[in-house]
Formats: C-alpha cells, structure tokens, sequence
C-alpha cells in the first residue's frame, strides 16, 4: 500500500509535482480567458441596461414636457386688426373691440383694474369717484357707471391702464385664448402634419359643438415648451396652461431647509456618539444594528410615525400653536364683525365702547356676548379636540340671561347645527322673549369660531418626518466619514494634551466633513424625492398660497407631481413632466454639489 | 542589571518605572518593568518585534489607556508623583510628556497651524506670541530654513524627513519636560533619519528622550542608556503565552561593549531578532 502523506505534516519531503502540466495549463488558461470574457460581456450589458433605462426616462419627460400645442381663440384675431396683430391698434381701438364683445362685463374689469373705490359701493359711486379724479370727462363724471354706455366705459378704461394690460384684456376677454389640444415632441417632429389636421378637423369641431363658440379659430404651435420661466414662479392653477410650481418649489427648499437644520446636528452628534465615545459592546452593536435596518425601512411606515407623532400627538408645536404662530386671536372687533349681521348690525363697536341698538340685548348683554365669543376663539393649548357644544350653548344662553335646552338630535330628525356629524337641536324658553333662529345663528357662529383651531400637517411636521426618514442614512454615512479619518491624527493630537472632545472638534470633524456633508447632501435629495410619507403626513394637493412659515400649509414637487399625473386632463401630464424636470434639475444639482464638495475639500492621508 | 555610576543623584532622575506590568485586558504584555529615565540624556529601548517597547513607552504618557483594556499595574513616578494616581489627569501627563509617533503624522493643516496646535489647547491665543513659539519651535526641530517661506502650506505636503521633524516642531512647541520618540525613524531614508538623530542631540540640551528603536546602529550611536527587552514565553494549557520583560539596563556602551547577559549579547550581534 502507498503511503500517503498526511496533510499538514510539514517533514514530509516529497518530489511530487502537483501543479498542471503545460498543456493542461494552456488549455485551462483559454478557459480561465473565456469565463473572464463572459464575465466582461455581463458588465457591459448591464451598464447598457442602465444607461438605456435612463435615456428612455430623460425622453419620455423630454417628449411630454415639450411638443405641439393648439391654442383656441373665440374669436379669429385676425378678424380684429391685420394679420392678428394687437400691437399694431392703439388704445381708443382695443378700447372700441372691448366695448364690441365684452359688453356688461366690462363693468366687472373696471372695478378689477381702474377702480378707486371700496367693492361693496362700487355700484352707487359716480364715474369721477370711480376713478378718483375730478377731470374726467365732465358729462360722465356725475353718472353712475351703469348709466353711460359701453364704449363710454371702455374709452374711460383705456385713459386709465396701459397698452399692454389693454391687449392682455382682449386677449382673455375677446379672444378667450385657451388650450385645446397637447401632442407630445415626437409628434411635433415626425408628425406635425397629421397633427395639425387633427387640431384643426375634429377637434376644433368638438370644441366649437360644446362651447357654442362658432366663431372659434385655432392656432396650432408646433414646438411649445410647458417649462417656462413662469411656470416657476406661478402657484398652482386649476387651467393646466396656468398653472406652475413656485409653491411647490418653495414647499420642497422650505422641506430641505428643516431637514438640514434637524437632520444634520443630530445624524453626526449619534455617529460621534457611536463611534468615539460607546463602548464597543453589546448595546452598541444592538444600537448600530438597528439603526442599519432602520435604514431599510419602507418610508410610508416613517410617514404613519410622523402623522403620530408630529401631526397628532406635537400639534400644538407642529400647528405653531404655542408660539401663536399663524393664529389671530379674535380681538372685540372681529367679534362684532361676527355677530353684528345676527342683529341686523344693531351692534357696533368704535374701538372703545360697545353700543347696541337692538332691542333684543342691551349694552351689557353685548358685552358678554362678545366675552364669549372671545373665550371660545381661542384653541386651547393641548388640541383635545373642541369645546363641548353644552357648555357653548350655556355660555351663550348666560350671557343673553335666558335658558337654553340643548337637544341632542339624530340624522334624520330636524337639527339647527351639526357639529363635526352630532346634531343638536336648541330649545330657548318662550318666555325670554329671544328668536330661536337668532339664538341658532349665534350657536352656529360660535361653533365656527371655536373650531377654527390651526392643524399640524405642515412643513415642519413634514420635515421632521423626513428627518426620522434619513437620519439613519446620515448616521451611517458619518460613522464610515469619521472612521476613516485615520488613527494617527487622534494620537498626534491626544500626544499634545488634547482632550477627547478637543481632538473630535479639532481635528476628527473637519477631516470628516467632506465625507459627512457628501452624505448629508445625497440623503436630502432622496427626502426631497419622497412622495409617500408627505402623503401620509398631509401634504395640501391644491394650494395657492406659498409657505411662510414652519408652521404653514405645504405641498411640495413630488405630491404635485403626482397630483397632476392623476388628473384626467392630458395637459396635465404636460405640466407634470415639465416640473419633473424641475425637479430633477433640482435632485442634479444637490447631486453635484455633493461632487464637487468630495473633490475639492476632501483630504488624502 | 543595575545602575553602575553611583554618582548619578536623584535631582538627575526624571522619571522612574517600579515594577511596571501593562496588560491589554487579562493579557499581561509586558511583565515587572522597573527602569530609571534621566535627565537631558537619551535613553533607548531595544528589542525583537513584540517584546512589548513601544507598550512601555506609551505607557510612559498614558497613552497606551486609549486602547480599550489596556492598563498598567505599578509605578511610574514622575517628578516625585505616580503618574497612574487617581488624582493626575492624563491630559496633564500628555502635555508634559510629549510624544513624536512611528509614521509622520501632521494634521491636515497647514504648517504653523500644525504647531500652533498645542498652544492654542493650552489657551495661547496672541497672534504674536504663537507666531514666535511657531518659529521658535521649527527653529528647534531644525526645519524653519526650509519652509520659513511658506508657513500656509500644508503640512501633508511636506517630505516623510520633513513631516518628521515637523511632529518634533509640534511636540515641543508645547515646551515638554520628555519627548517619547517611538521607531521615529522606521518610515525614512537614511539621510532623513541622520537629520533627526542630529536633531536628538540638539534637543538632548532641553529635554529628555526615550526613544523605541529598531536600528542597532541608531542605539548605538543616538543613546546614552540603552534598556534592552526581549520575549519570554511558557505554555499554559495548551497555549503558548508570550510575554515582554526587561532583559538588561545600562549605559550604552556597556550594554553594547560588554552586556551582562548572553541574550543581549546574541542580540546585539544578531543571532537572532
């Protein structure tokens, strides 16, 4: 039998090859070459993969951003000056095409635009207040505008506003300029023909059969670009062709801000936490382990944590409520201005004393009255919901010194008020000599008040949301950021006499900083990406008013985004691809502010 | 292995380890060290790989407690106080008790940022008092001629010799008492390590030196003591345990012209190591 020698025996001295032959090591070498070649091949079909994938996005945004358009007018422009060109006409003319298809409207644009005078006497005011000066045509000056003709009305406009806003009004007013049709860049380029038949043809007919416009024209353009310069700075709009992103745009940097401000202190203070000062133990791993799984977590289920926690348990933080942010407490004035159309504004109040002149309630009872309503105005602190409708309702029946019986009331059965659902019906005592339907208007009045209370879906509840969303992301970043500044700096700086905390703001986060701000950057571009937990949180969908605040609505690019590829409407998908790439442009930019800080300030040991 | 000339007194002593052992948790590294450092002199450690010098010398400074476990039992008394008293700060005794590392080590900044450094952690915060100390300190590690010029530069830019002697600017801009120097030479060329052992010499007049070294010749040359470690092993269940323990103590020349023990002897003329 052949000994074997034994594996790991290191004495054993033997002659035995044990490497290959040459020709079995050419042949395996061709083998070793071709699974190599193979395996290049994968790569590269995978990077074509990716990089087609990315161009088929870029072009379907691209296609849908931009493409041909036909534009409606109501009227043919060229029926009104040569050649369609309103800048040609002065003044008096636009004037006259005003007079001419406007009509009674132009009383309504005149209280818009000219007017001097408050709306609510805008119809009893003589021409010369109107526009608030003495020298206007004296024949018309004493008139009411009602009184003298159209084209009075639309010579008197025409002293008053610009060329410019002149032929705007034609524009909007004559012309009525509106998008009918939207094709995409494709069609606009390989198509336009069949395109522009179709604009003009069918769809020109539907639209002159439903809007009874047969004077209608269309005007087809064939490159229009829905990503405008305006299209950033207008707010949102229920006309596709008027609408924009600016409060969204603001709602999303608004977004960021909180988040880097939150974000940032707190990611790198735990990753300093973690890696510098915990022990190496058995709570630190547990610590680092979840925080590394808490990365992975769905961002819908962030979005459910922030509405419990920021919206509904913070309220009174989130809302601004206890800064008495974006929140008037009524003063007596505003209640007056509630209460008096109850009594037929028999109340009133001159900044000092209260006066009534109603026969139902004296001075005193006035007084009270407003007592209440100030009393009930002002949410409380905690948000516990509203005050109770028993308690309103005896409060106002003290204050005009009657009773009141408060009668709980189901659906179905005849109620004065319904209470977020709960109906009640109120019973004042005959003899108190007060109208039930006063007292039910005054009820309905002060339960509107009271449940005026600011609500916490806004920005920084959204953003602190986002926060919880990233922070594991940033912490983790900053751990590899700060362990691979190398060993050596901490020991040459604890070898001076520095103290621990010393050698970390000295020497250890400077070092990091690069690597901490790359990360920091890259996560607040995936925040600024997400949709879901700021659905969940409350983002508004419709929203006109930009954010001013923390503690403001909000709506941010992805919610409008998403908003506006729901809606029927084709233009809509329009809009929405162009503020995608507003907001791509957006995620590039903090992307290669990432870049550039990695390569500029980053430090090679 | 005991101090020969009788005539050092103890205002020469500056520092004294008693019966040292420093461990890594249970793991006792180097075992009943017990070794006098003088004053304005250069006391070398010598020995193979994993003897346990560089243990010794980060020890000195309580350095060697920033590595999780690490620990020393015994004495080291400085200046007439145990440096491991419950009572004395290790951010004191790393002030007094400077430190110049086995790679270049330069912060990321610039030069004089670099040896302003020290200063500024100590509260000096004159523009003109720290320019001084900056100059004065490159001056004495014999580096202000070459980069006087351009004091913003940043340090990393610098040669391995000159980031060397920049970390000596920066240690001993803090005015230490000792310098500990640990293999300060490992990472250069030859004419780099004869600037720095020059270097020693010059900063022998104002401080103290112990320095960890691999190079025979540098001991040899550079000392005036030379404390000579070597690895004592036993098994224990099984397991081999190694340890580092002092083998011999004395001036330099002795312990290279006539060693007391055979091992040292062996060493020296490199039978083994």
């Amino acid at each position: 039998m052949n000994e074997q020698p034994k594996a790991g025996t290191s004495d054993i001295i033997t002659s035995q090859h044990y490497m290959p032959k040459e020709s079995d090591f050419f042949r395996r070498l061709e083998a070793r070459h071709r699974r190599g070649k193979i395996g290049r091949l994968f790569n590269y079909f995978s990077v074509a993969v990716a990089g087609l994938a990315l161009i088929a996005l870029f072009l379907n945004v691209v296609n849908e951003a931009f493409g041909t358009v036909g534009v409606v007018n109501t009227i043919d422009p060229a029926s009104l000056a040569a050649g369609g060109r309103l800048e040609a006409l002065s003044n008096d003319e636009l004037a006259l095409i005003l007079a001419e298809h406007v009509g009674g409207r132009l009383r309504v644009i005149i209280r818009n635009t000219i007017s001097q005078v408050e709306n609510n006497v805008f119809t009893r005011s003589t021409v010369a207040e109107i526009v608030g000066d003495k020298n206007v045509d004296a024949a018309i000056a004493d008139q009411l505008l009602k009184q003298i003709s159209y084209e009075q009305q639309a010579l008197l406009l025409a002293r008053y506003v610009d060329a410019a806003t002149l032929r705007q009004l034609v524009l909007d007013e004559v012309i009525e300029q509106q998008v009918i049709a939207s094709f995409p860049l494709v069609d606009a380029v390989f198509n336009f023909d069949a395109v522009k038949a179709e604009i003009e043809g069918p769809i020109l007919a539907d639209f002159k059969k439903r809007e009874r416009q047969d004077a209608a024209t269309v005007t087809v353009i064939r490159y229009h670009s829905w990503l405008q310069g305006e299209f950033l700075t207008t707010p949102m709009s229920s006309t596709p062709a008027l609408a924009g992103v600016r409060t969204a745009l603001i709602g999303s940097v608004g977004l960021m801000i909180v988040v880097v401000l939150v974000a940032l202190p707190i990611g790198v203070g735990a990753a300093i936490y973690l890696e510098e000062y915990a022990e190496h133990g058995f709570v630190n791993r547990l610590i680092e382990t979840n925080v590394r799984n808490l990365a992975g977590v769905p961002s819908i289920i962030y979005g459910m944590l922030g509405l419990a926690i920021f919206v509904r348990a913070l309220a009174p933080f989130s809302s601004g409520l206890i800064f008495h942010y974006n929140f008037d407490v009524p003063d007596i004035a505003a209640v007056v201005e509630r209460i008096a159309p109850v009594f037929d504004g028999a109340i009133s109040f001159d900044g000092q004393n209260l006066k009534s002149d109603s026969d139902l309630i004296d001075a005193q009872m006035a007084q009270n009255l407003v007592d209440t309503f100030l009393h009930f105005g002002r949410p409380s602190l905690t948000m516990q919901g509203n005050s109770d409708i028993r308690e309103m309702s005896d409060s106002l029946a003290a204050a005009l010194d009657i009773a009141v019986d408060v009668i709980p009331a189901r659906a179905d059965e005849a109620y004065d008020i319904d209470i977020r659902g709960n109906h009640f019906r109120f019973d004042v005592a005959e003899d108190a000599g007060f109208p039930d339907a006063l007292f039910d208007e005054l009820m309905a009045s002060l339960a509107r008040i009271n449940s005026f209370a600011p609500n916490g879906r806004t920005l920084v509840s959204a953003g602190l949301t986002l926060v919880l969303l990233i922070l594991p992301i940033i912490i983790i970043n900053a751990q590899e950021a700060i362990r691979a500044v190398p060993y050596t700096i901490r020991e040459a700086s604890y070898g001076l006499g520095a103290t621990r905390w010393q050698t970390i703001w000295n020497q250890v986060l400077p070092a990091a900083l690069p690597g901490i701000m790359t990360g920091t950057i890259l996560s607040v571009s995936r925040a600024v990406g997400e949709t879901a937990p700021l659905i969940v949180v409350g983002a508004a969908t419709f929203l006109l008013t930009d954010p001013t605040s923390p503690f403001s609505q909000f709506t941010a690019m992805p919610i409008q985004i998403y908003q506006w590829t729901a809606r029927p409407q084709g233009q809509f998908a329009d809009i929405a691809a162009a503020a995608i790439i507003v907001l791509l442009a957006l995620m590039l930019t903090l992307n290669a502010a990432a870049i550039f800080l990695r390569n500029r300030y980053s430090i090679r040991f | 292995m005991q101090v020969q000339e009788q005539a050092r007194t103890d205002t020469d002593l500056v520092m004294e380890l008693r019966d040292c052992s420093f461990y890594y948790g249970s793991y006792r590294a180097v075992a009943d060290i017990s070794l006098p450092i003088y004053r304005n002199k250069i006391t070398a450690f010598i020995g193979p790989s994993g003897c346990g010098k560089s243990t010794v010398l980060r020890g000195i400074n309580r350095m060697l407690e920033l590595a999780p476990g690490a620990r020393v039992e015994g004495e080291i008394v400085y200046r007439g106080r145990n440096l491991y008293d419950a009572t004395v700060d290790p951010v004191e005794v790393r002030r007094r008790i400077g430190m110049v590392f086995q790679k270049p080590n330069p912060f990321p900044k610039s030069i004089y940022d670099n040896v302003a450094y020290g200063p500024r952690l100590l509260g000096v915060s004159k523009r003109n008092i720290l320019d001084e100390i900056v100059e004065r300190s490159l001056r004495g590690a014999a580096l202000w001629d070459e980069v006087s010029g351009d004091l913003k530069k940043s340090g990393l830019a610098l040669s391995g010799g000159q980031q060397q002697r920049l970390c000596i600017a920066r240690a001993i801009a803090v005015e230490p008492d000792v310098i500990l120097m640990d293999e300060p030479c490992s990472a250069l060329d030859p004419i780099a390590t004869q600037r720095i052992e020059e270097l020693m010499w010059e900063l022998q007049e104002e401080y103290t030196i112990v320095i960890v070294t691999h190079n025979m010749q540098q001991a040899q040359r550079a000392s005036d003591f030379t404390a000579f470690y070597n690895i004592r092993k036993k098994m224990e269940n099984g397991h081999e345990i190694r340890w580092g323990k002092l083998v011999e103590y004395d001036d330099t020349e002795k312990v290279f012209g006539s060693p007391a023990q055979q091992e040292t002897a062996d060493y020296i003329a490199g039978r083994f190591g």
